[in-house]
């Protein structure tokens, strides 16, 4: 019996050919979108040219030093850091005024920099100037200790930037990575739809096919847990599809961690899956207002988790903790993340178990309003 | 007024369904403007660091401390490897590093040993920690090299520290919130998306069921006053949505609300909220069925917010993209956000670019709307 309703439950899914289209569609169309967008950031910020001007008065033209290292730095090079203008003062104001500049340098007894806001241009401008200072106070040091050092070349060293830090973070997780993770954890509890859509179509009060499920004498819980496993089957297939798209068409490394991913996407799918019937038979609106709750929780929760903005998870984790640990969609993306960046199981191990615990609940709390649904003639 | 009054029916139906939306939305507004705050400022507050010293405390140890606590907050922690990468995996620090035995031994003798570090990937602050540190020790060896003790470089450095350029702000009498402010409109990109697409497509979807509209054809008034007092009806949701978004800045913001920027900010997610009326009304009217609704409206809303900037922003993006996103109204929304925040002097000269993007975001809803006229036109002919 369970295989009858098993496979009528599966052609009624397959055949809503919009339910399983588009639930496979937006995630690899938002995959790409996000690919698309960060594919110059994970290269590292494209640093370009600072807009300055300098106030050319006598006072800049005294600072022999400044000047050269002002030139130096605006050279039609590689390394070039400034497109210089040489005005003068009210020129520079009015650039600054119309953002045209991030900034000037005005030389009177101190190297004076006028800004309008303070920005990622601007720390660049005043590192610059406060290491000439700073290298200019150094070879006073260096001149007053020891003036033999100068003849010897010491200064030169100056020049050399050597390396005196060695990166040992592990492995190069970049931010772009983990809005994946945030977006296979959505797409995970998208499964939520699949149970909503199921769950109306055994319900009598939902739909007609509902209605006409109800009056055979099978077992009400065979119907439900046969169209459940049937969600579950499809919807997981088409994480899998998303997770193949991720990995061999857009590239994104996920390290070599395929079953771990696999069991936890399959965790991921199953309470994707109970809060779409926790959602279902809590209340007993229409579908599509069971819809509108479902996507306004997924999207929450993976607001919190942080879809939108990564530093939102931090945020969470840092002020209210306990979110993380009942939110699901932080669950599949922390355990795809420390399977990145951990060597050991431990936080991946917690995070499934968390997902399972998750799933228990919801499906008692789901059990115990489930039962004894009897309908008027409807 | 007949189609607008049952329209207006409709949506009470879907009050319910609406307040979840708006609720939900509105706090990811909130919650989004006041959180993504990491500055990139020299004025920013100091990155929390941790150090684990395997060197005894020499003096030369004492300066790095002493140069590290001038430029970050120092945090305890044990050492332990795993304690050290959850407080960096939870932000609770930016940078940690480890020296090694016998540093300050090899570093005197003008070797080059190393010190370990590990950081939040991508940070900024961890970056501007790196190039402070380096810095520090670069000018240390130029020392050690001209013969200095560990004591006298600590005096010396001191002293270079304290070499600073001299900071003047100019302008310094805007508002002071407008940055939030902008943060929170550009967010509201994908805010006003999702909940005009998803309430106008929803209730637009009640007037597209096969009997209403053949019920709607038959009468004598005209599809295109058909479509025009539906409009009416979703204008009317529509503000209302912009207006509770305008309060909820106002609760937030206060008064630089209506500064001359906040009023440019309030016209133009006005017009851009019209817009986004103008795409609902179109996927409304094409796409048949509830399922298809929800997979665009995210492909709409979070794919247009990502590629335009709403999220990231549009520095940080590259050419490409925004040249892609130059098809996308949220991209010129975003664009007038960026400009208004940036606006110091009211002038004409500098007005112009705004009202150029605000003329675009119009073109874009004459364009969706004559489209949605036209598609219903045709598919009139196929009932």
């Amino acid at each position: 019996m369970f295989k009858h309703i098993f496979n009528y439950q599966f052609k009624t899914l397959v055949r809503s050919k919009e339910m399983w289209f588009w639930s496979l569609i937006f995630p690899l169309v938002l995959a790409t979108f996000f690919n698309l967008a960060f594919s110059n950031m994970s290269s590292g910020t494209s640093f370009s040219s600072v807009n300055i001007a300098v106030v050319n008065n006598e006072e800049f033209q005294q600072e022999n030093h400044f000047k050269e290292l002002i030139e130096q730095l605006s050279q039609d090079n590689d390394d070039k850091i400034f497109n210089v203008k040489y005005i003068d003062e009210k020129e520079a104001q009015d650039l600054l005024k119309n953002n045209e500049i991030s900034g000037y340098i005005i030389v009177q007894d101190n190297i004076n920099l006028v800004f309008k806001n303070v920005g990622f241009n601007q720390t660049i401008v005043k590192s610059v100037v406060d290491s000439y200072y700073q290298t200019m106070s150094v070879m006073k040091n260096v001149y007053k200790h020891n003036p033999e050092a100068i003849k010897d070349g010491v200064l030169e060293l100056l020049g050399e930037k050597h390396n005196f830090l060695k990166d040992t973070s592990n492995n190069d997780v970049d931010v772009m990575v983990s809005y994946f993770y945030a977006l296979i954890a959505m797409v995970c509890l998208y499964g939520a739809n699949f149970s909503v859509f199921m769950v109306s179509q055994s319900e009598a009060n939902l739909s007609k096919k509902g209605a006409r499920t109800s009056v055979a004498p099978t077992h009400k819980f065979k119907v439900i847990a046969a169209s459940l496993l049937i969600a579950l089957i499809i919807h997981y297939l088409e994480v899998l599809l998303l997770l193949a798209y991720l990995t061999f068409v857009l590239g994104i490394n996920f390290g070599n961690q395929i079953i771990p991913i696999l069991i936890l996407t399959f965790f991921g799918c199953i309470a994707g899956s109970t809060l779409g019937i926790i959602v279902s038979y809590t209340n007993r609106k229409k579908e599509e207002v069971k819809i509108a709750i479902t996507m306004s929780i997924i999207m929450f929760l993976s607001f919190l988790s942080g879809l939108m903005i990564f530093n939102i998870k931090y945020l969470v984790a840092q002020h209210v903790p306990i979110l993380g640990y009942i939110n699901p969609a932080t669950m599949i993306s922390d355990a795809l993340y420390s399977l990145y960046y951990y060597e050991t199981y431990e936080q991946f191990i917690f995070n499934v178990v968390s997902l399972i615990i998750f799933s228990v609940i919801m499906i008692i709390i789901s059990y115990m309003f489930m039962r004894r649904k009897k309908y008027d003639s409807i | 007024m007949t189609v607008f009054k049952n329209y207006l029916k409709i949506v009470k139906q879907f009050i319910p369904t609406m307040l979840i939306y708006i609720v939900i939305f509105s706090v990811f507004a909130v919650l989004a403007s006041s959180s993504n705050q990491e500055s990139t400022d020299f004025a920013m507050t100091k990155p929390n660091i941790a150090i684990i010293n395997n060197d005894s405390e020499t003096v030369f140890i004492n300066t790095i401390l002493y140069y590290l606590d001038e430029n970050s907050n120092i945090i305890e922690i044990e050492n332990d490897i795993n304690k050290i990468k959850d407080a960096l995996y939870y932000n609770e620090i930016n940078f940690f590093l480890e020296i090694p035995e016998n540093f300050t031994r090899d570093f005197m003798k003008g070797n080059e040993p190393q010190i370990k570090t590990k950081k939040i990937p991508n940070s900024y602050s961890s970056i501007y920690m790196e190039m402070l540190l380096n810095r520090m020790l670069n000018i240390s060896k130029v020392y050690a090299k001209a013969g200095m003790t560990e004591e006298q470089i600590q005096v010396s450095i001191k002293e270079d520290l304290t070499q600073e350029s001299d900071v003047i702000m100019i302008d310094s009498n805007a508002p002071s919130k407008i940055r939030q402010i902008s943060t929170f409109y550009n967010f509201t990109n994908y805010t006003f998306l999702a909940l005009s697409v998803s309430i106008v497509a929803m209730v637009m979807h009640a007037f597209t069921s096969l009997k209403i509209k053949r019920r709607n054809y038959i009468s004598s008034t005209s599809i295109k006053n058909i479509n025009s007092q539906l409009f009416m009806g979703n204008f009317i949701v529509i503000s209302l949505i912009w207006l509770i978004f305008a309060v909820i800045a106002f609760a937030m913001y206060g008064k630089d609300i209506f500064s001359t920027q906040g009023i440019l900010f309030l016209i133009n997610s006005f017009i851009f909220c019209i817009t986004t009326l103008s795409i609902g009304f179109l996927l409304g009217i094409t796409i048949r069925s509830k399922e298809a609704i929800n997979g665009i409206i995210n492909i709409v809303a979070l794919g247009s917010s990502f590629l335009a900037g709403a999220f990231v922003p549009q520095e940080l993006l590259g050419d490409f993209v925004l040249s892609i996103a130059r098809v996308l109204p949220s991209y010129w929304f975003i664009v007038n956000n960026n400009i208004i925040a940036d606006l110091s002097v009211m002038s004409f000269n500098n007005l112009q670019p705004i009202i150029f993007n605000i003329f675009i975001l119009v073109g874009y809803t004459i364009l969706f709307f004559v489209l949605t006229n036209v598609i219903t036109k045709l598919r009139q002919k196929s009932i």
